[in-house]
């Protein structure tokens, strides 16, 4: 009663499976960078407040700390994509992430409406 | 503060105080006017004249001390000898000279006849043909010659009285013929005295021997009556010696002859004596007087009138130990010749110097070498015939360094300027440079205290105004700004109310610029007035800053450090705004920091309405263009503090 499995059958599904879950991955990989809008540099500088509710990917070089300020700190980030031009980000208490002067971070950052520059997710890059 | 100004003085000094300690008096010698000839008026004259002259050099002497109160000016003055052996001796007169020291006296007196040698024209005198006479007196009556007898002395003799007809002589040959004709004359009486005691002597001998022959015969007379006085006494009779009255007569004139032997004896080696010593004593004048060419000729004609045991010189113990500082030194007629002879060498020496230095268009040096030979050979041919168009040029030279030593004297550094001019063109070799800035130094310091003292009266210093004004006369007494400041001060105090109306309503208007032109004016005219005097000053307080740094602005903007340059400018804004010179100054900097002052102004208006996140990115941006801009650090400083996540 016993049916055993074709070794021939076995051997087809596991690579399928391996490649049906890289695809699953990058899948969602792809879906979780590309859902939010590069951070322009220029676009921020030249119109701040226009920008505020919006929400923004931005990969930036850990500057300096600006200051620690009730619920995180204010931090100058170089922006990567524009020549290392500094602006500053606030970085939340609950970011869970220990930050470092010269640590690239991809994050994710969003306008606040007086133009500040607040991070929501961080992802090393 | 006097560290500048005396350092000063001591380089001044050194140009125009040291060429006065080589002309130094030296007084005449004490002429004996009994002995010269009726037609030597002129000469005792002159001889008298400089007597008086030393004698007042005695009275001033004092006067000149001032002259050289510091070690510098001696320093200067040994700088024309040779400084282990010859100088000059303010204090005392003196002039050491190869280790002879001579009188010189008053140097004002000397200075004034350096003046009239220089304006001289000797050239019309023949100072040649005056100079042969000398020239052939002495080998004529130098020592090579074996034939030099009586006739020949007195023809060189009478060849002073040619030298003594030229001007240049000063009838000084005169005194040297006088001197031996003086001689030759108690020569003279020497012998007639001589055979005066020769008579008195006979005549004595005769007395005594009549007195001897006249006690003889008295003695005999004696003899023969001594047997008849026997038989006389006994016939009770006494008989008086006979021709006793007669031998007392005698011997009383043989005292009498004694006596006027002696006298005649006495009167004879006074003679003798009174020739030697005189003549000496003229020598040595002639050698203090610096006389070296007749003090030679007198020694020559010595040498023949006296014999080899009276070379030896006996007069002037004091002189003589001043020009031979040796112990146990023994004076001669030779010793005094070559004497004579070395001071001419060193005058001709001298004098070839003065020459190839003016050859070769060295004018100030050749003047101070003729200065420093002119104190010892005043009365030399080789002084006396320096040409005399080479006199006027260094007279020139030579005006100019006394005004310019009376300029220094009364620090009237303008005046010198102008003749510090004057002196370039005619002795290159001045140190006319070295002069200038020195000069330059003075003028400079004295005008700092002026506009210290104008900045203190913009402040209502009274205290310091008064002090740096002193400072600067202490530096420049005749600063014409110290004049042009006074001027200002004294107008104003009559004006006060004037002032007053014209700050209100300048002040009112915000023309701060025009306040601060005339901030000393107001400054007096408030000085009652505390309120106002409080805005004057903070008026200058505030564009003295912005002054400062759009002065600093505009250093940075020469360096092509243009961020720097605003940098500067916004301190100033901030300070006075409306200040027309920083608008002037912003508006020609702004195209070349357009792209920063536009991000800056973006941030200034964030941060104004609140924005100071928007403030902050922006201040960071514009940290990006001028990393070191102060007002960025500042900005984000300020925008960190009022950050609201």
């Amino acid at each position: 009663m016993n049916a055993k499995i074709n070794p021939a059958i076995l051997a087809l599904i596991i690579p399928l499976i391996a490649v049906v879950a890289a695809v699953f991955f990058l899948a969602v990989k792809h879906e979780s960078a590309s859902a939010y809008e590069q951070f322009s540099y220029s676009k921020y500088i030249e119109a701040p407040k226009q920008l505020a509710g919006n929400k923004y990917s931005l990969k930036g070089e850990i500057d300096l700390k600006l200051a620690e300020l009730p619920g995180g700190k204010l931090i100058s980030v170089k922006c990567s994509d524009f020549g290392g031009k500094r602006i500053a980000v606030f970085f939340p208490n609950g970011l869970d992430v220990n930050i470092y002067t010269g640590q690239r971070f991809d994050m994710r950052v969003e306008i606040g409406t007086q133009g500040q520059i607040k991070a929501s997710e961080l992802k090393k890059y | 503060m006097k560290t500048p100004i005396k350092h000063l003085f001591a380089a001044l000094a050194a140009y125009f105080c040291a060429p006065m300690f080589a002309f130094a008096q030296a007084p005449m010698p004490t002429i004996s006017t009994a002995a010269a000839p009726a037609g030597s008026n002129d000469a005792r004259s002159a001889a008298s004249g400089n007597s008086a002259a030393g004698n007042e050099a005695g009275v001033t002497n004092n006067n000149n001390f001032n002259l050289f109160e510091n070690k510098t000016s001696q320093v200067f003055a040994d700088k024309f000898f040779d400084v282990n052996q010859d100088s000059i001796n303010p204090e005392t007169g003196t002039m050491t000279w190869k280790g002879k020291t001579f009188d010189i006296g008053n140097l004002r007196v000397v200075r004034a006849r350096f003046e009239r040698y220089l304006t001289q024209d000797y050239s019309k005198q023949n100072i040649d043909d005056y100079q042969a006479i000398f020239k052939e007196v002495i080998s004529s009556l130098s020592v090579v010659n074996d034939d030099v007898d009586e006739e020949k002395i007195r023809y060189c003799w009478s060849r002073l009285f040619d030298a003594a007809q030229y001007e240049i002589d000063g009838d000084m040959s005169l005194v040297v013929a006088n001197n031996v004709y003086a001689s030759w004359r108690m020569r003279q009486e020497y012998g007639t005295f001589s055979q005066s005691e020769k008579d008195k002597r006979r005549e004595f001998d005769e007395k005594k021997w009549q007195a001897l022959e006249q006690s003889k015969i008295m003695e005999y007379d004696a003899r023969q009556a001594s047997s008849a006085s026997l038989s006389r006494t006994k016939m009770g009779t006494k008989t008086a010696p006979v021709g006793a009255s007669e031998l007392a007569n005698r011997v009383e004139e043989k005292a009498s002859s004694l006596a006027e032997l002696a006298s005649v004896t006495a009167m004879k080696e006074l003679t003798g004596a009174q020739a030697v010593l005189r003549y000496q004593s003229q020598v040595v004048a002639f050698l203090m007087g610096r006389k070296f060419q007749h003090a030679q000729v007198a020694c020559v004609f010595y040498r023949y009138i006296y014999r080899g045991t009276a070379q030896e010189v006996k007069v002037g113990d004091k002189e003589l130990k001043q020009l031979f500082p040796v112990s146990g030194f023994v004076p001669t007629n030779d010793a005094l010749e070559s004497l004579s002879l070395e001071a001419q060498r060193d005058i001709k020496e001298g004098m070839d110097a003065v020459n190839m230095l003016y050859d070769t268009d060295q004018k100030y040096s050749a003047l101070e070498r003729l200065m420093e030979t002119f104190a010892l050979g005043e009365y030399d041919y080789n002084v006396r015939a320096f040409p005399y168009q080479k006199k006027v040029d260094l007279l020139k030279i030579y005006k100019n360094l006394a005004t310019l030593k009376n300029l220094a004297d009364n620090k009237d550094w303008g005046g010198i300027e102008d003749v510090l001019n004057n002196i370039k063109p005619i002795a290159k070799d001045f140190p006319y440079q070295e002069v200038l800035s020195k000069v330059k130094t003075a003028q400079r310091a004295s005008d700092m205290r002026v506009l210290a003292a104008r900045q203190a009266a913009a402040l209502g210093n009274l205290p310091m105004v008064e002090k740096n004004l002193m400072q600067a006369a202490e530096f420049w007494p005749l600063n014409p700004g110290i004049e042009q400041l006074n001027k200002e001060l004294v107008g104003l105090t009559s004006g006060s109310l004037k002032y007053t109306q014209k700050f209100d309503e300048l002040y009112e208007r915000g023309n701060y610029r025009d306040i601060m032109e005339d901030s000393s004016k107001y400054a007096l005219a408030f000085m009652q007035d505390k309120a106002r005097a409080d805005k004057l000053k903070k008026v200058v307080e505030n564009l003295s800053r912005v002054d400062m740094l759009i002065a600093q602005s505009d250093e940075f903007a020469t360096q092509k450090n243009y961020y720097a340059a605003w940098e500067m400018l916004e301190n100033a804004k901030n300070i006075e705004h409306s200040d027309p010179l920083l608008s002037r100054a912003i508006a020609a900097l702004a195209p070349q920091v357009a792209d920063y002052v536009k991000i800056l102004s973006r941030a200034k208006e964030s941060e104004k309405n609140g924005d100071y996140a928007v403030a902050l990115n922006y201040y960071l941006a514009a940290q990006e263009i001028s990393p070191t801009s102060q007002v960025c650090r500042l900005g984000v400083e300020e925008c960190v503090k009022n950050y609201r996540p």
